[in-house]
């Protein structure tokens, strides 16, 4: 055992010896991971401003306070969008930022000099007759008016929304309509019914569940959440896939072959080998773990995060020996040692989580991606407050990932 | 002298590249004792397959057929107890340029078994051997090419092994360097250590070896004290060609028939020069310059070398 540590460590040593593998294991991982983090933070889960401009009519101010609860749904627990009430301003807080209104040509020209500005995502505009054409039963046209640029995935979300907001209104003014008419044409008896309608929505009949939101929590999540797991586990697989290359060099270098002349079993020496570089990996691991947490990633259940860098780590490393089974030249260990986190990084959505890609591609990631594996249960962790019992399941498959690879190497692996 | 290495019907034969046809054969039927405190020197030009010998003896290769016995251990039955007992200074510098040369000491030292104190001691006497006690801390890709091919020799030498095996050390090394090398060696051979040597330098093997083995394509053509080698051949002198290396091919063959030419031995590198046993010695010369005229060949240089008993 304490020759295949002194290979272990000496292994470790020479890789850190050499500038290179600062730059590619850990200087790079957290250059990008930081970049994407801030990208993913700032374009996918921030608070947008829907500005809303209406003619002050009873049914109008209703679609505001619906909105508004609408709006503060949250997202990866993060308020979707804050309804900004350009017809009253005095009910909007500082978020909205509406300085300058009062001195504004109109609030028509103010709400677009904000869609220009970006300032606000959306402006939805309701006609001056919101409340008679829906008591009388007609067709209301709402205006939403987006700047260019605004992801259409968060446009599609707006319009969800007030389209929910619309049937509610809608459907409490028909049914109290319908009421009011059959029974006896009494004004205030249609307001109470009205008003009871409305309160029957309060409780939407039909919820819609987002596919992620399988564990329920409240920690606070950002795009370092993603991205620092994801980008992390990418350049661990590039450090991995290395192996084939480091053996390749010892060959050149004939180090292998002296090693091999010492009275040290092979098996042995490649157990040493594969432990210098598990330990490489788990350095790179850590510091991308270290960063996170400086960012303000709240990573949740330590347990879990130790085991899911762990598992992942080891299932890696497993990769790493079969990519150095299958390699025959330097050339080829090269190509491979790119080639193979290139697919599984995007596939296993580590550059971008697999909810936003279709169905067959998220099968695929699974299947071929133990990535995708560590990500699910990165995400449980970080976003969910999930505990070390829930993750045990992608623990398992990642298990199951490293005992193929390994078996494979194993089988193919040639040391000379 | 006790009979430390044993030989015997070695072959090995490599699988062909494109995996047809039979491969080549490397070693052919290899029979051959090395005595313990011996120097010997296995001779012969490159792809002669002394490099393949030495790897099957330090465990790195399986041989086709065959075996090899060291210190009473088969080399395919028990290679752990015979790596225990040898020491390997590759032809190529074997180190970890990115480590110094303390560091690769140590590390290779642990793999022999030495730890602590031990270790420290073999450390600082073969540092202080190989001359390299000042610069221990360096990173070897700092080194001259002399000065690692000294600290690849110190690393074979580090657990004292019985057996060394040195493969063509001297070759891309300065004058100076090379003779501290063949020094080394001799120094070795006086503290006990028994020197398998493989070179392509006629001078060298006369220099330092007990006994000289001369291979060519894989056979052993030749074995024993150089005076039994001069009996052998009934040498009086020996007359050396030297040509391109295609050339020295052709010359082979032309040569080869002529019926006062004993032997015919490849040297250099390359095998661009060839070495010629005569029991007429520099007598031969005019047949076999008249011999080459025959097929157009001009030798660039015509060298005669009396023998050193």
């Amino acid at each position: 055992m304490r020759r295949i540590l002194d290979i272990a460590f000496t292994q470790l040593l020479v890789q850190l010896s050499e500038r290179g593998t600062w730059i590619t294991s850990f200087v790079v991982p957290v250059f990008v991971a930081v970049m994407i983090g801030i990208f993913s933070s700032t374009t996918t889960i921030q608070t947008q401003r829907i500005d809303v401009l209406h003619g002050g009519d009873p049914l109008a101010l209703q679609f505001v306070a619906l909105l508004r609860q609408e709006g503060a749904k949250k997202t990866v627990n993060v308020q979707l969008f804050e309804v900004c009430d350009l017809s009253a301003p005095q009910t909007n807080g500082t978020f909205c930022q509406l300085e300058g209104l009062e001195r504004a040509e109109s609030v028509e020209a103010f709400m677009s000099q904000r869609l220009e500005s970006r300032l606000t995502s959306g402006a939805i505009t309701l006609p001056s007759d919101f409340s008679a054409a829906l008591n009388n039963g007609q067709k209301v046209n709402i205006e939403l008016r987006v700047p260019s640029g605004v992801p259409q995935q968060f446009i599609q979300t707006v319009q969800g929304y007030t389209n929910a907001v619309i049937a509610r209104l809608g459907g409490a003014v028909a049914a109290a309509q319908a009421i009011k008419t059959a029974v006896s044409g009494d004004q205030a008896f249609y307001e109470r019914v009205y008003a009871q309608m409305l309160a029957k929505w309060e409780t939407d009949p039909i919820e819609i569940r987002e596919a992620t939101n399988t564990v329920g929590g409240q920690l606070p999540g950002t795009g370092f959440g993603h991205s620092i797991p994801g980008i992390g586990s990418m350049f661990v697989l590039f450090s991995a896939t290395a192996l084939a290359q480091l053996f390749a060099t010892e060959r050149r270098n004939n180090t292998l072959q002296r090693l091999i002349s010492t009275p040290v079993p092979r098996s042995h020496i490649l157990a040493g080998k594969l432990i210098g570089q598990f330990l490489l990996c788990l350095l790179t691991f850590g510091v991308m773990i270290a960063v996170g947490t400086l960012i303000g990633v709240s990573w949740g259940d330590p347990l879990g995060i130790a085991a899911v860098v762990v598992f992942f780590t080891l299932c890696a490393t497993a990769l790493g020996l079969a990519t150095a089974a299958v390699a025959r030249t330097a050339n080829q260990a090269a190509t491979l040692g790119f080639l193979i986190p290139m697919i599984m990084a995007p596939l296993g959505g580590a550059w971008w989580t697999l909810d936003i890609t279709p169905q067959f591609m998220q099968v695929l990631g699974h299947v071929v991606s133990p990535i995708a594996w560590s990500q699910d249960a990165f995400t449980k962790l970080i976003y969910y407050n999930a505990g070390f019992a829930e993750i045990v399941p992608n623990l398992l498959i990642l298990l199951l990932f490293t005992a193929v690879f390994f078996g494979f190497g194993v089988w193919r692996f040639r040391l000379e | 002298m006790a009979t430390l290495v044993e030989i015997k019907n070695l072959s090995k034969r490599y699988p062909p590249r494109n995996g047809k046809g039979e491969g080549t054969l490397a070693v052919k039927h290899m029979n051959l004792t090395i005595d313990q405190g011996e120097i010997f020197s296995l001779l012969g030009p490159n792809g002669a397959g002394k490099t393949t010998t030495i790897s099957i003896m330090s465990g790195l290769l399986e041989p086709t057929e065959g075996d090899v016995i060291i210190g009473g251990h088969s080399v395919t039955k028990n290679p752990l107890a015979v790596k225990k007992l040898i020491g390997v200074v590759p032809q190529e510098v074997a180190l970890y340029p990115e480590l110094s040369a303390r560091a690769n000491l140590e590390f290779f030292g642990k793999l022999q078994g030495l730890r602590g104190k031990e270790l420290a001691k073999r450390c600082d006497e073969v540092l202080e051997f190989i001359g390299l006690r000042e610069r221990q801390r360096e990173r070897i890709d700092t080194f001259s090419g002399g000065m690692k091919r000294r600290v690849n020799i110190g690393v074979g030498l580090l657990h004292k092994p019985t057996l060394v095996f040195m493969d063509e050390p001297t070759v891309g090394v300065d004058p100076q360097s090379r003779r501290n090398i063949l020094d080394a060696v001799k120094l070795l051979n006086q503290q006990g250590m028994t020197v398998l040597y493989t070179t392509h330098y006629m001078e060298e093997a006369q220099e330092l070896s007990h006994r000289v083995g001369i291979m060519d394509h894989g056979e052993l053509i030749a074995c024993g004290k150089q005076i039994e080698l001069i009996q052998q051949t009934n040498v009086r002198d020996a007359i050396v060609l030297k040509f391109s290396p295609e050339q020295a091919q052709q010359a082979r063959q032309a040569l080869k028939d002529l019926p006062l030419i004993s032997t015919i031995v490849p040297e250099g590198e390359h095998g661009e020069k060839l070495r010629l046993t005569s029991d007429r010695g520099r007598a031969a010369l005019p047949h076999v310059v008249r011999a080459l005229d025959d097929i157009g060949l001009i030798p660039d240089a015509i060298q005669i070398v009396e023998p050193k008993p």
